[in-house]
């Protein structure tokens, strides 16, 4: 070990790590383990990391991406030092500071200030430091009065904001952040992102998770995708976003992922096929299902035609909603609605809202819907849900209703290369000129 | 020159492995690193407890004071007559509080020393720092807790003219001794208690007894031979006999039997140190 020439503050060296978790049954199991010193085993091995190997370079920035239970924040706690790795072992050169999935480690009952002095001091600042920063960091938490104020009175973005000043105080060689940034409004995000900017600038190197791909893609030049516990991709942030979705795409569920092209490649099978196909969508709590018509299939198809459940940010896409009528209907009318993953209705319409009359279906026939758009809204995690009513009498209300399918297809977008933040992209044309 | 490389190579160490503690040395060093957040902490630790009272910290001595009064209300009358060498009216009263004070010590030391790592549970989890300070901050408020209550024994003593003298030197190697095994007990209890949670509640009950089999509500001689000689066994037993030579008959002790205690305090310290090293690793996945 003395033979290693001590790297430079900010280098991360992670080698080999893997963590095993031990679940017992019973609490009680592990006492009995105990007593029969190793002959009786009563618990499950579950990895939640297995052979990780990576290292940064002081000033380097690494996103880590990868499905709930993909061992993100496992590794973000070994990097940091709070939990053990089972296997490997990792070297962090200089100060690490980090902020690890909500919370913070503040004492709920002590006011704002208490928990800076205690926080400051663990950081090994003595106390006329802390002191001199304090009201830095209530400046930048932004958070008033309330330092005064008990922990517990706060809301869960106030800590945050807290959490990230303090941690932020003063520059760190390695600064690891697990989600902090998705709480908390833009302009808090966008001096988060300022402060992580000018400490990268400074030789500080940065590891961190989030759910906003955006800001990855925006921030870090190089991404770590994680699936089950292990890397499956190391490097460009675009290539490693890309990869993530395949992922998660060959996850989702559905019947057709076999079929399913691969995302922003190119095309094997027919694109019409890929239109129309008989679905069997599971209904889900409070959907609609008559004998009247049958919603076939509910598809994303990219430019060419071809089913796709990622498309990048910007792109252009189409909603196929195939509906066989098994009864005559005079005016059918179909409409969709755009869910983001916390459930909010994004967008809604219906054609009758489009000024689309599709005339009177024949028992027995298929008809296939299309909605054109551009993929402008935020990348994210997209459902679908879709409804089919005959006779609209005004914008909302129809004679009868046929079919309801809530959450029936879903859609991710990625990230493409622009630099926004907001939920639409509204894509402002800018110029300027001295009047 | 050499030292101070050491120190250094050390603190590289420190902060390379996760602060692992390995040895007596490494311990010193992070105690030292940390002297800042221990003694916040310490600081926080006393405040937390009567963070929303009137009284504040005033409360601290009214507790005992109060279970003092109660148990000279009730005993003084039935052990006057047993109490060896001591014909002041407050006779009871100074043996009672020469046992019960650092008994408190002793007992408050070791049932927050065996909660203290689940009640930072967020602190482990969050911010790595040296887990080892916690046990330590919880000797340290403990005694700063005792260190009011006691001055105040002190200079009620000399008020009715009782100090015992020189002899109040002797209460710090008994002290010593006694909150060495308190520590090395609540590390090693504290850190099984972070697996299993039933630890803390057996140990609340062992503490009754305990109370119990030590003489501090009444006196030894009140004890048939035969009990005695098996309670002596007991660690704190030579210790508060100490405590009682001291204030009662304010001579110097014979620290009788305090061998008892110090042995025990050495096992459990090597104990409580083993526990730990072997325990702490998984702490924050059980947590």
């Amino acid at each position: 070990m003395s033979s290693e020439r001590p790297a430079k503050a900010g280098a991360v060296e992670v080698r080999g790590i893997g963590k095993c978790y031990r679940l017992y049954r019973r609490p009680g199991d592990r006492f009995l383990e105990w007593l029969s010193a190793g002959r009786v085993r009563l618990h499950q091995e579950k990895w939640a990391l297995r052979d990780v190997s990576f290292s940064l370079a002081p000033g380097e920035s690494l996103g880590i991406v990868g499905r709930n239970g993909a061992g993100k924040s496992t590794l973000l706690k070994i990097v940091t030092g709070t939990t053990a790795p089972s296997a490997g072992q990792v070297r962090n050169a200089g100060r690490v500071s980090s902020l690890l999935e909500l919370g913070t480690g503040f004492h709920v009952d002590f006011t704002g200030r208490q928990n800076v002095m205690v926080g400051g001091r663990i950081m090994g600042l003595s106390e006329a430091e802390v002191t001199r920063i304090t009201p830095e960091v209530i400046e930048f938490a932004g958070i008033g009065q309330y330092i005064d104020q008990p922990v517990r009175t706060y809301s869960t973005g106030m800590q945050m904001r807290l959490g990230f000043a303090l941690a932020s105080a003063v520059r760190p060689d390695i600064f690891i952040i697990d989600e902090a940034l998705s709480v908390g409004d833009i302009q808090f995000q966008q001096r988060c992102l300022d402060r992580m900017r000018s400490f990268q600038a400074q030789g500080t190197s940065l590891l961190f998770v989030s759910h906003d791909l955006g800001s990855i893609a925006s921030f870090c030049r190089r991404v770590l995708v994680l699936e089950n516990g292990g890397v499956v991709y190391d490097g460009e942030p675009k290539d490693g976003l890309e990869r993530y979705y395949a992922s998660m795409v060959r996850s989702l569920a559905g019947t057709h992922v076999a079929a399913e092209a691969p995302p922003f490649a190119g095309q094997q099978s027919s694109a019409a096929a890929d239109e129309v196909g008989d679905d069997a969508l599971t209904p889900a709590p409070g959907d609609i299902v008559t004998g009247a018509c049958t919603v076939r299939s509910v598809r994303f198809l990219n430019q060419g035609g071809h089913r796709v459940h990622v498309i990048r940010h910007g792109d252009a896409v189409e909603l196929a909603v195939a509906v066989r009528f098994n009864e005559r209907f005079e005016d059918p009318h179909v409409g969709f609605k755009l869910h983001n993953k916390d459930g909010l209705v994004i967008f809604e319409t219906v054609t009758y809202c489009l000024r689309h009359l599709r005339g009177t279906v024949q028992p027995g026939e298929t008809v296939l819907f299309r909605f054109g758009f551009r993929a402008t809204i935020q990348a994210g995690e997209y459902s679908v849900t879709v409804g089919v009513a005959d006779g609209g009498y005004n914008l909302s209300d129809y004679k009868t209703q046929l079919a309801y399918r809530s959450h029936c297809a879903a859609i991710t977008i990625a990230p493409d290369e622009s630099v926004w933040s907001g939920i639409v992209n509204l894509e402002p044309v800018v110029s300027s000129a001295r009047i | 020159m050499e030292g101070a490389l050491m120190a250094n190579r050390l603190e590289q160490r420190l902060d390379a492995t996760a602060r692992k503690i390995r040895g007596p040395r490494e311990l010193t060093l992070a105690l030292w690193r940390y002297r800042g957040f221990v003694f916040s902490m310490v600081h926080r630790e006393l405040r937390q407890r009567y963070a929303q009272s009137v009284l504040g910290s005033f409360w601290n001595v009214i507790h005992p004071v109060a279970l003092i009064l109660v148990y000279t209300l009730i005993f003084s009358q039935v052990m006057r007559s047993r109490l060896p060498g001591n014909n002041s009216p407050f006779g009871y009263s100074i043996y009672l509080c020469a046992g019960l004070l650092p008994w408190n010590l002793f007992a408050g030391s070791l049932d927050r020393g065996i909660g203290v790592f689940i009640e930072q549970a967020s602190l482990i989890k969050k911010v790595n720092f040296p887990r080892v300070t916690l046990p330590f901050i919880v000797q340290f408020a403990a005694l700063a807790d005792f260190g009011v209550i006691f001055s105040l024994y002190l200079i009620f003593l000399v008020a009715i003219g009782q100090f015992p003298g020189w002899a109040i030197l002797a209460v710090i190697p008994l002290l010593l001794v006694q909150q060495i095994f308190a520590a090395g007990l609540g590390l090693l209890l504290g850190s099984l208690n972070v697996y299993l949670r039933d630890t803390k509640q057996v140990m609340t009950i062992v503490l009754q007894f305990w109370f119990w089999f030590t003489p501090v509500v009444y006196a030894t001689g009140a004890l048939p031979t035969r009990v005695a000689s098996i309670l002596r066994w007991n660690p704190l037993w030579a210790v508060v006999n100490g405590y009682h030579e001291i204030f009662l008959t304010r001579t110097w002790p014979h620290f009788e039997g305090v061998w008892v205690t110090l042995m025990s305090a050495l096992v459990m310290g090597a104990a409580g140190a083993a526990a730990y090293r072997r325990l702490s690793p998984g702490m924050s996945d059980e947590l």
